[in-house]
């Protein structure tokens, strides 16, 4: 009940009159922004972070297992069990949770019956998700190096900053596959394709490799390049799929 | 209504909504054509009618499977700044997710191009503003209903206010001021859309009433409702289906009017001088159909009468006149509002009326003269004069003779009727023979 004393009603404000001034909506830039606050807002709660704090707890177990496997190679090895299985479905939890774990049409609907821009509001959730993976994945990919670090080792310090920089390039690339994957199916379910994917081809040296977000980010890790792309050319990829597939999402929400 | 004054105009839509178990659909619009305008209306069926699909559509969340759905010109689903436009009160709600109602009002406000600092002023108008400081997590479904329905209700320049069970489900400490609200947006030139399954709720707000049945509107009344529940009589030998009668609640005080007015309280059971003695003579009166009778549970020497007749307006008459006859002491009458069931019953009526009669194979065609001395639709040419009851062959084509049923089940017949007293053949029958 609101508790709402029948009082309150004799001292309520007049109506306002009923004709106002017509044509007042949200711009573009308003609705993108809206998208993004109202995504944030889905992400401040206690499954996002449990999500996070499962991945980080996780992501440290590898490492500590390798660890103590040998100390040789042992960061390379820990970050690469984070870059194949921890950093996709930390993503994939955090993109899903920020579309409301709905498709991300739905997912922008609650702004977007105002009057909002549908598009722009999704691009914001989709930015926003990006934004969360990448800082995510980032933190996650870090505290891996740190964990696995070892004396033979390059410095830490520097093999953190990489790390870290590797995970945010590969989050929110793999942010913008699932939002982009979100426009798909009932209840955004075509987001699962991106990932099995990526757990299945990610790997190989490619063109799957190459277009999906693990073969560059191993690349950047010194591992095998897919398509003998360069270090930078990777990064770029990743940064241009995490903006590209975010646009294609909301393309696909548009009015 | 020309389509020229229609606000909401759907052409031919086909949809379907995604409510049931699974998303899957829990009712579909087939070929819906409807021109809205000005004013209030009353869209009245269940959920199994399509009106949640109608809600979906109006609201723009959905696109029509076929057809259009145009609100000033422009689809909703597709337009941004017509949904600016639009105060809608979905079924469930669908407030931007948010730490507390302040913000999500907040949000709601700044998408349609508000401050977000209006949102007190805003929830204030329907008394809900000590909601804004909760979280919106702890609201209830009615509570958050009805921070909805502010919204919905000071839609800035709105065209179109699409409102589904506004006077259910919804935790606000007056009613009244929703209905007025909404009558005044109608006034004001607002296309305003209730969709509710309770007839009494489409009386009491709406200009018209918009019955949809099965998919389709199946035919408009006046908001009075009075004819609701009361479809046009059926020609002779159009299927036989049955117009849902209009029904009549008695209250009645035991004992005779004498006693009433004396200082003594009677001391009379049920059916003394009071409900058994009006109903025996209203059973004896051709405006009545069928009578059923109880006590009133919570208090005393207060029997209730419920009345069922063809024709609402000789029924209170023949009330009245065996109450004076018979000195019972008649408290009230009322004219309750016919269930949603009563309803379906009369459009089913109203569209085996609407059907041409089927001709038996082989059998001539009925002659002009005859065809031009039938009763037309919902004339009241079968039911005798104007006003008065239907003759005794139409009350037998409709399947009801007149008797009483008490509360207990039990049931008296009429007395039959006089020899002399049968009924001029309809015409076409008289034509056929």
């Amino acid at each position: 009940m609101t508790g709402l004393e029948h009082g309150d009603v004799a001292k309520a404000p007049a109506l306002p009159p009923v004709a106002g001034e017509p044509g007042r909506t949200a711009p573009l830039p308003s609705a993108v922004r809206l998208g993004i606050e109202l995504a944030l807002t889905r992400l401040y709660a206690r499954r996002p972070l449990l999500s996070c704090a499962l991945a980080l707890a996780l992501a440290l177990a590898a490492a500590f297992v390798e660890v103590s496997a040998g100390a040789a190679g042992a960061v390379d090895r820990a970050l690469l069990v984070t870059f194949r299985l921890v950093v996709p479905l930390v993503v994939f939890a955090l993109a899903s949770d920020a579309a409301d774990r709905t498709d991300l049409r739905d997912a922008a609907w609650p702004v977007a019956r105002f009057g909002a821009s549908s598009g722009g509001v999704a691009f914001g959730v989709a930015i926003a998700a990006a934004l969360a993976g990448a800082g995510a994945a980032a933190v996650i990919a870090a505290l891996t190096a740190v964990a696995a670090h070892t004396a033979g080792a390059p410095p830490l310090a520097r093999d953190a900053l990489v790390s870290a920089w590797v995970g945010a390039l590969a989050g929110a690339a793999y942010a913008g596959w699932f939002s982009l994957g979100g426009t798909f199916l009932r209840r955004g379910r075509g987001r699962l394709a991106p990932l099995v994917a990526d757990l299945l081809l990610g790997g190989s040296t490619g063109v799957a490799g190459a277009l999906l977000p693990r073969g560059s980010a191993v690349n950047l890790l010194g591992g095998q390049a897919p398509l003998g792309l360069t270090q930078p050319g990777s990064a770029w990829l990743l940064a241009a799929s995490a903006l590209v597939l975010a646009f294609a999402a909301a393309v696909r929400c548009r009015d | 209504m020309s389509s020229a004054t229609s606000i909401v105009v759907l052409d031919r839509v086909r949809a379907r909504d995604s409510a049931g178990v699974s998303g899957r659909p829990r009712g579909h619009l087939f070929g819906l054509d409807a021109a809205l305008g000005p004013g209030v209306h009353a869209v009245l069926g269940a959920p199994e009618d399509g009106t949640l699909a109608l809600a979906e559509l109006l609201s723009g969340r959905v696109a029509p499977l076929a057809g259009r759905v145009l609100v000033a010109g422009r689809e909703p689903a597709r337009s941004a700044p017509t949904r600016a436009r639009l105060g809608v009160l979905a079924a469930a709600p669908e407030l931007p997710t948010a730490g507390t109602v302040a913000f999500s009002v907040g949000l709601a406000l700044r998408a349609r191009g508000e401050p977000a600092r209006d949102a007190a002023a805003v929830l204030e108008t329907l008394g809900v503003a000590s909601l804004l400081p909760r979280r919106s997590a702890s609201l209830s479904f009615a509570e958050a209903r009805a921070i909805e329905l502010a919204l919905a209700l000071t839609t800035p320049a709105a065209l179109l206010v699409g409102v589904f069970e506004p006077l259910c489900d919804v935790a606000v400490p007056s009613r009244s001021r929703v209905q007025q609200r909404l009558r005044d947006l109608g006034a004001a030139g607002v296309c305003v859309v209730v969709l509710t399954s309770s007839p009494a709720d489409a009386r009491a707000l709406a200009d018209r009433v918009h019955v949809l049945d099965r998919g389709v509107v199946a035919r408009t009344e006046p908001g009075d409702g009075e004819r609701l529940a009361g479809g046009p009589w059926p020609r002779p030998g159009a299927h036989g289906v049955v117009p849902a009668p209009a029904e009549l609640l008695v209250w009645i005080r035991e004992g005779t009017a004498a006693d009433a007015r004396s200082s003594d309280a009677p001391d009379a059971s049920p059916g003394d001088r009071g409900v058994r003695a009006l109903a025996a003579a209203l059973v004896r009166s051709p405006a009545v159909r069928a009578l059923a009778w109880e006590a009133v549970g919570d208090v005393p020497h207060v029997s209730s009468l419920r009345v069922q007749a063809a024709d609402r307006d000789a029924a209170a008459l023949a009330i009245l006149d065996a109450a004076a006859s018979e000195d019972v002491n008649v408290l009230a009458i009322s004219s309750p509002s016919p269930s949603l069931r009563n309803v379906r019953a009369a459009t089913a009526a109203h569209l085996v009326a609407m059907r041409p009669a089927r001709r038996q194979f082989g059998a001539p065609a009925p002659v002009q003269a005859a065809a031009s001395s039938a009763p037309e639709v919902g004339a009241p040419a079968a039911a005798g004069p104007a006003g008065a009851p239907p003759p005794a062959a139409s009350r037998a084509l409709l399947g009801e003779a007149a008797g009483i049923e008490t509360s207990s089940g039990d049931r008296v017949e009429a007395p039959p009727a006089a020899p002399g007293d049968a009924a001029p053949r309809p015409p076409e029958e008289e034509a056929a023979r």
